[in-house]
């Protein structure tokens, strides 16, 4: 028995044959895992995005799948996606998943309107991939935070928001950029303007 | 070696880090924060004690020629079951950690211990060889984001400990800073152990 | 704002080196960069096998795991492409080349655990680059690790003749070096639209 076993050992299979078993073995144990754990993280993804929504127009996330039912509505029309959010029978307003190109990656975003486009709710990052620290300093509440009330549309116009030194004063169309992340900053901006303009033509919002 | 022996030795007369020189990638990226140090750090654990273990007990089996592959498969299963975990049960710090967590694969201290312990040694030795390293560097991981976080945020652990009234040191965020911490540890530690000499 | 190839590529060697920002391929960047004729062979090789990596990966990917469903495997497989591809490259210089294996086959082993080469395909899944982003990515992170050990190897031989502190000879003062360079690297960042 053990000078099978020997031989065996030192054959040209055995290597091939090792690795495969180890393979199967090890790659199947993961396999198990990912399953077992899939319906957790989509669901953990779901609840986020969810509580998002309720977040950008202020309503209670405690209990985030009751108060998502009672207030949000997902509407769905031909290329359009977006929720609609209720209140006591009144609109409140519109929430756009949004999306840009920041200067790492893709940022994603929630941007909620008012039912006329005039102005912004509120703000909140999905994803982003920047650099932590800079340009990651758009999930930062102070910089979410120029947005909610934000005046978008003078003259008829949606406008685009110009960017100024972190500590200046601001005012008008104007938003302070995070200091040395310039970039990351105009593509949130630049991702807000791109995507009102192309919503409020498609809802064909009087402004 | 008694237990306690093969664990403080792996931990700190053979330090992964300032004795060994090895696992410097990572403790220098996730360092910029105590939290992500903590949880890498336990990663880092986790995969060393289990690898450790695993590939003990298959050294006798392992051909020597597809060492190296093997050892990197079993090293990649462990982190991947990581990488699982927090995605799962700690969706906050997977984003955070993001793609550093695959980095615990070629944290060299892994196949470093893998191939100078696991490989000739018990199952059981290995393990308690692979927790003392990954300890060890969980320590220095802990000490560097200490001072980086503390100077460069004002807080620790997230709790804010210096008020408004401190300037950060924005250079503490940024890459430098770690390898300046990291060379002073050395430093500190190699001056130290000199003096004991 | 799209990021044009080109720029990334720069961007890649200067302002988000691989070494000097992301941190990554320290461990054989610290002991090799003793000599800068092994610095020049270990670095061309690492900036050779980057590329091409990065490349296959971003086809493995997006044409086998994206499909099949199992991207939580994307670490085992892509080491296990790299390691591949490092066996390929190191039979087929040896069989083509055997000068140039002498001189550069004892670093082929050491890039498979180069943790730098598996960032990179990380980190160009991460930031959803196109293919041939990703190959600008791969190939600029490859030149700026290049750049990084060959700067390092030079120094150091210039401080060789200097005096040190006791404590900080070796890994300590390479890693000032580096930290002082990635300093300087900071500079850069105003090549590139800013970050």
């Amino acid at each position: 028995m053990v000078n099978k076993k020997t031989i065996f050992r030192e054959t040209r299979a055995y290597p091939v044959v090792f690795m495969l078993l180890i393979t199967i073995v090890f790659v199947g144990i993961l396999a198990v895992l990912y399953q077992l754990t899939l319906h957790r993280v989509q669901t953990y993804r779901e609840t986020q995005l969810k509580s998002m929504v309720l977040r950008t127009f202020d309503l209670p996330e405690n209990d985030v799948e009751a108060n998502f039912t009672k207030f949000i509505s997902l509407r769905e029309e031909a290329d359009l996606t977006y929720y609609e959010a209720t209140k006591d029978s009144v609109l409140l307003g519109f929430c756009f998943p949004i999306s840009g190109s920041g200067l790492w990656s893709t940022i994603q975003a929630l941007l909620a309107v008012t039912p006329d486009f005039k102005n912004i709710i509120d703000i909140e990052i999905v994803s982003q991939n920047e650099t932590p620290g800079l340009g990651g300093r758009i999930t930062e509440s102070w910089f979410k935070a120029q947005f909610k009330g934000k005046l978008l549309v003078e003259n008829h116009l949606i406008q685009q928001f110009t960017l100024i030194p972190e500590n200046d004063q601001i005012k008008g169309f104007e938003i302070n950029q995070i200091t040395g992340a310039t970039a990351s900053s105009k593509a949130v901006v630049d991702m807000i303007y791109k995507n009102v303009l192309k919503y409020s033509k498609e809802m064909r919002a009087e402004l | 070696m008694t237990k306690k022996q093969i664990f403080m030795t792996s931990a700190f007369t053979e330090n992964s880090i300032w004795r060994q020189i090895l696992g410097i990638c990572s403790a220098l990226a996730v360092t910029n924060l105590m939290l992500n140090s903590l949880v890498m750090g336990l990663g880092v654990i986790f995969t060393l004690a289990l690898s450790g273990f695993t590939i003990s007990l298959l050294r006798n089996y392992i051909p020597k020629r597809i060492r190296m592959m093997v050892q990197t498969l079993i090293i990649a299963s462990y982190v991947i079951i990581v990488d699982l975990v927090l995605k799962a049960y700690f969706p906050q710090i997977s984003t955070a950690l993001g793609p550093y967590v695959g980095l615990i694969i070629t944290n060299c201290i892994i196949m470093g211990r893998a191939e100078a312990f696991a490989g000739k040694n018990p199952p059981l030795a290995a393990m308690i060889d692979g927790i003392g390293a990954g300890v060890g560097y969980t320590f220095v991981l802990l000490v560097i984001s200490f001072v980086r976080e503390l100077f460069g945020f004002g807080t620790l652990f997230g709790i804010p400990i210096l008020g408004d009234w401190w300037t950060k040191w924005s250079i503490m965020v940024m890459a430098p800073s770690a390898f300046f911490m990291l060379a002073m540890l050395i430093w500190i530690v190699n001056t130290k152990s000199a003096k004991r000499g | 704002m799209e990021l044009s190839a080109f720029i990334i590529f720069v961007a890649a060697i200067f302002t988000s080196n691989i070494l000097l920002t992301n941190f990554l391929g320290m461990c054989s960047f610290l002991s090799v960069s003793r000599e800068v004729q092994s610095s020049l062979g270990l670095g061309l090789a690492v900036f050779f096998v980057m590329t091409v990596t990065t490349a296959l990966n971003y086809a493995v990917y997006y044409f086998i795991l994206v499909p099949l469903d199992i991207v939580y495997l994307q670490y085992i497989i892509f080491i296990i492409v790299i390691a591949a591809f490092v066996q390929l490259t190191e039979m087929v210089v040896e069989r083509f080349s055997p000068l140039l294996y002498y001189s550069l086959g004892i670093f082929l082993p050491l890039i498979t655990v180069n943790c730098a080469i598996l960032g990179v395909s990380l980190f160009m899944i991460i930031r959803n680059y196109t293919f041939l982003q990703a190959v600008a990515y791969g190939a600029g992170s490859g030149l700026g690790w290049l750049l990084a050990i060959l700067a390092l190897a030079g120094i150091r031989q210039r401080i060789k003749e200097k005096y040190v502190p006791a404590g900080l000879v070796g890994a300590g003062l390479s890693l000032i070096t580096t930290g002082i360079m990635a300093l300087a690297f900071v500079g850069f960042s105003g090549i590139v639209v800013i970050q």
